[in-house]
Order: structure tokens, then sequence, then C-alpha cells
């Protein structure tokens, strides 16, 4: 791979990029892969039973809600195995099936906030010059989420702060931090440029560190 | 890295803020990650921010994986197999398996336009019956003794002309002599059908001729010894049909006459021209005549166990090959048809007739006959 990518970058060279990268990886899924493409749904369940979890978690850490996180977990293999047809193995099927994930993640995300499911916590972040608006402001009468989240351990604060932000900051510190996913696949699960990709996980772990120092203090 | 400026300070106090994430991530160039590691060396603050961002990571880092339900695999596969299962599609629906469905839904398209057809003809209008019933046909005008009759039915009576077209084979010797071409109602009928011989009608025995009974009798083959039958059998005929005394007179006549000279089939002919014609011509003597108005006859005589049975049969016969019935006279002593028919007929009559009864003698003539015969069928 020549270097880091930098500045502007196209979607599909990087999924080419990715590919070459991690060839030695994707060898794995690979063969699994072209045995499903033969027909073997066994090679199949075999996929799905070696990603199910980390698809769970994707989907549980954007959607903040366990019983979505399982269904879009389900569609999102159900969505895979359709598609199967549009894999052409220019990237990992680890990434193309994390891309499936996301969207149906931020979908069920947005469904859910509609309906008013998703409690995010409403911070009072301050408009500072970092820009630090990957929180989302919803007024409330009801007790301070600060103070609620005082009351909790800070595993469920830190996913309280996860879920204060807004989706697509969701995205990238989920897939980095919680996945490590480099930043050449977050570019292709996200579809962005590596630009936007450093400008959101910036902008989320700066929110999610703010987040913490309120809530839990020092940290 | 000494501060260069103010400004200058404050931008790239804010650049390495900003870069912190990436150089945590080593996803900064070279030169980037050497102007931050210069900058960090000098900025307390940037080095906290440094380390609480690292903090915050290795928080996350640290949150806890969820664990999938046990189901959610098995549930995935049912999908997945579901998916897997192949949809019939209209087509396959339709046609799959071909040697089962093709054969069975051709046979339903055939039984479908074969009923549409049938449907379709039960529906259609009736067309005019085909007439097919001599008898019918020609006793129609029997109770009609009037001129008018005849004339009236002419028109019918000709659509009883199917000509069939028959090999000439040799015609019985015209009994009655030269054709004798009828007067009026046979010219009507003549303008209209010319290919055919006017149509007589049966019940009225127009007065004939008196030329008539002067007609030549080359009868020379007709049988002597039927003549008396046959005169008595135009007797029979004469009582019957009262529409015309006069012509039941001159029939009287001819029916002498004919003892000794050709059948009275010349003198029917004839009386049906003598009508309203002055009859004084004789058969070779018709002023009136024309040439396609000339009829050859002859005469069948045939044995059948049932006569009154045979009537019927024989009619048919007659129309079928063409013919038309002038007369009809059934008696206890036997049966007499006179009919017109195509030369071309004759042979295919003469096989009907063999059919339903012996031949004793066949018709007997010319092959080259006029338009048609007048042909006498005893039984």
């Amino acid at each position: 791979m020549p270097g880091r990518l930098l500045g502007t970058t196209c979607v599909a060279e990087l999924s080419d990029y990715i590919g070459d990268e991690r060839q030695a990886i994707a060898d794995d899924d690979a063969e699994l892969v072209a045995a499903w493409r033969s027909g073997e749904l066994a090679a199949f369940e075999a996929l799905v039973r070696k990603h199910q979890k980390r698809m769970l978690n994707i989907a549980f850490r954007i959607t903040g809600d366990y019983e979505d996180a399982c269904e879009v977990a389900q569609d999102a293999f159900v969505a895979a195995y359709r598609g199967i047809a549009s894999f052409r193995g220019a990237s990992r099927f680890s990434t193309w099936l994390t891309s499936i994930t996301v969207n149906l993640a931020r979908n069920r995300l947005q469904q859910s906030r509609s309906r008013g499911r998703n409690n995010s916590f409403s911070l009072d972040t301050p408009a500072s010059a970092d820009d630090c608006g990957a929180v989302h402001e919803e007024a409330s009468s009801d007790p301070s989420p600060l103070d609620r989240l005082e009351r909790l351990d800070l595993h469920e604060k830190l996913e309280g702060c996860i879920k204060a932000l807004a989706a697509e900051f969701r995205e990238a510190i989920v897939l980095r931090d919680l996945h490590d996913f480099s930043y050449d696949e977050i570019c292709a699960i996200l579809k962005v440029r590596e630009g936007t990709v450093k400008s959101r996980l910036f902008r989320a772990r700066e929110a999610v560190k703010e987040c913490l120092k309120r809530v839990v203090g020092v940290l | 890295m000494p501060e260069t400026g103010g400004g200058s300070a404050v931008m790239e106090h804010t650049e390495t803020r900003r870069n912190l994430s990436a150089y945590l991530d080593d996803a900064v160039d070279p030169a980037e990650k050497a102007q931050i590691e210069a900058h960090l060396a000098q900025c307390g603050n940037c080095r906290q921010a440094l380390a609480e961002l690292e903090k915050t990571i290795g928080h996350l880092k640290g949150l806890p994986e969820v664990e999938p339900p046990p189901w959610l695999t098995v549930r995935i596969m049912a999908h997945v197999r579901a998916e897997a299962a192949p949809r019939r599609s209209l087509w396959r629906w339709l046609f799959v398996p071909f040697q089962v469905k093709l054969p069975l839904e051709a046979l339903a398209l055939v039984f479908i336009c074969v009923t549409g057809y049938f449907l379709a003809r039960s529906n259609a209008p009736q067309g005019v019956p085909v007439l097919s019933s001599p008898p019918a046909r020609e006793e129609a005008p029997a109770p009609a003794p009037e001129a008018p009759a005849p004339v009236a039915q002419s028109p019918m009576m000709r659509k009883n002309v199917s000509p069939v077209p028959l090999p000439r084979k040799s015609l019985p010797p015209a009994v009655g002599t030269a054709p004798v071409a009828p007067a009026a109602p046979a010219q009507q009928a003549t303008k209209e059908e010319p290919a055919y011989a006017p149509p007589l009608p049966t019940a009225p025995i127009p007065a004939p001729a008196a030329p008539a009974a002067a007609s030549p009798a080359p009868a020379a083959k007709s049988d002597v010894a039927e003549e008396p039958a046959r005169g008595k059998m135009e007797a029979d005929s004469m009582t019957r049909q009262k529409g015309d005394g006069a012509s039941l007179q001159s029939m009287g006549k001819k029916a002498k006459q004919a003892k000794a000279g050709p059948s009275y089939a010349s003198d029917v002919g004839r009386g049906y021209a003598g009508g309203s014609t002055p009859a004084g011509a004789g058969p070779e003597q018709e002023p009136q005549a024309k040439p396609f108005d000339r009829v050859e006859r002859a005469e069948i005589a045939l044995r059948v166990n049932d006569p009154a049975a045979a009537v019927g049969p024989i009619e048919e016969a007659v129309s079928r090959c063409g013919g038309m019935v002038v007369k009809r006279n059934y008696g206890e002593s036997g049966h007499l048809l006179v009919v017109r028919i195509p030369p071309r007929g004759v042979p295919r009559l003469t096989d009907l007739l063999a059919k339903i009864g012996t031949l004793q003698k066949e018709p007997q003539g010319k092959g080259d006959a006029g338009p048609a015969i007048e042909l006498t069928i005893r039984w």
C-alpha cells in the first residue's frame, strides 16, 4: 500500500487498496464466500457465526438498543445473502458486511428517534470554537441527564455519551475506537473521504471526552 | 519549536488540537507529525488535551461487547433458507413441468376453441334450409290447379335444380320424340334458368294442345304392353286433378292416343304448354319452342317390395340428382312419377333407384339431350 492516503480519495480506490492490504485476512472469508457463491448454505452459516457478534455490537452501539441491534444484524445478513451478486470481492467481506450493517443501523436509529424511543442524553454542550456540535441538544423537563449519568457506572455513562452523539459521529467512533477499523476501511464503509473521517473522529472523541468529564469528572 | 507569534501560535495550537486525534491513530503524514510533536513539546495544554483524548479512547476501547442471543444464527439461517428456496415464477407455475402442463394446456386451449366455435355456430342466424324434400315442394302447388299457381311455383321448383355433373350416358329414346317446350309457364321459367327445362307444375295438367296427340310417337322402344296400364294411370291422374276440366279431357284424349304413340309424357309437357298458348302446334310444330326448351323423354321401371314406402326415397333420389317432380300418380295398381332432370343426373338417379328397387327398365336416350330430360318413373 503506497503510504497513508490523505486528502481527496476515491472510495472505489479505497476499496481496492483495502483489498490489497487485507489480502491475507480476506483469504479466510474469501473461501467461505466462494463456497457460498457456489450454493453452499453451510458456508454462509459459517460466515454468520464468525461475524454475527461484531455486527451485533456495531448495530448495538449505533442504535443504542439491543433488540433493535438484533433485528439489524439479522437484516444485515439476510441483505448480504440477497446481495451476494453485488459483492465483487474488491474489499473484505467483513467490510462489505459492516457497510450494510451500518446503513441498516442508521436507518433504524432514525426510525427510533422519530418515534421518540431513543432517549439521547441531552448535554448542555457549549458552542465552543472547537465546534463540538457532536452532541444532540434535547430540551427536557426531566432530571438533568448529567444527574442521571452520575448515578451510573462508567461504562453506562460512556454508553450514554455515545448515545448522545449524532449518527455520523457515533458511527465513526464506533468503527474506529470500538472495532478498530482502519481509516481506509472506515472510508469504504461510510463512503466518505479520509478527511471527513478524521474530522468526525476528532469531534466525536472530543464530545465524548467532554461528556465524560462532566459526568465522571476527572478522566 | 519556538512560538513564532501570537496569531500563528493560536493557529498552530488549534491546528494541533485538531490533529491530535489523527496523531493518536498515526494517521498523519511525517511532516505533520513532526510539527505536532514539536508543538506538544512546548504546549502543556495540548499535552493535557492529548492525554485526555487518549484516556477517552481507552475508555471507549474498554467498553464490553454484547453477546448475540443464541437464536440469532438460527433465525438468520431460517430467513436465508427461505430466501434460498426456489420461487416459482409465473412462467414456471404455468409451464413447468413441460411434459405435463404443456399437453394439458394445449388440450384445454383446443377444447375452448372448439366450444367457442360451436357456440358461435349455434348462435349464428339460421340459414335458409336446404330444399331437400321434393315432395313438400312439389306438393305445395298441388292443391292449386289454377294457372298462376304453377307460375308462382316455378321459382321454387327452379330452386330444386342442382345440376350434378355426370357423365353422359345413352339416354332413353325420347318417348315423347321431339322435345316439346311448354308454353308460357315454361317460358317464364326458362328465362331465369336457361340451363334447365322450365319446371312444370305437377298438379294441374293443363289442356294439352291438340297437336300433342299428333306428335309423332317414336316410342319404338316403349313397351306396348305397358300402354294400357299407362292409359289407366293417366285416367287415374285425370280423376284426381280436377282443377282443369278441359285439360282433363284433353289428357283423356291423349291417353287414348298414347297407346299408339309416344308416352303421355310428351302430352304432359305439352299440357303445360297448352295452358295459355295456342296449343295447336304439335310437339314438332311448336312455334314457341326454343332450342333450350326441347326435352328428351325417358322412362324407368322399377320393382319394389312396398310401392307406397318407395315414394319418399324415389322422390328424394330425384331431388338429389337435380330433378324436379312434374307429375305424380300414385294408385293402387302402381305409381307413376314424372320428373324433369338434367341429363347428367340420370345416371346417378338410375343408381339410386337401383338401390331402392330392381330396375326393370332403364332409361335410354341420347346422351346429348337438351337441358333436361323428362323421365317417367314407374314402380
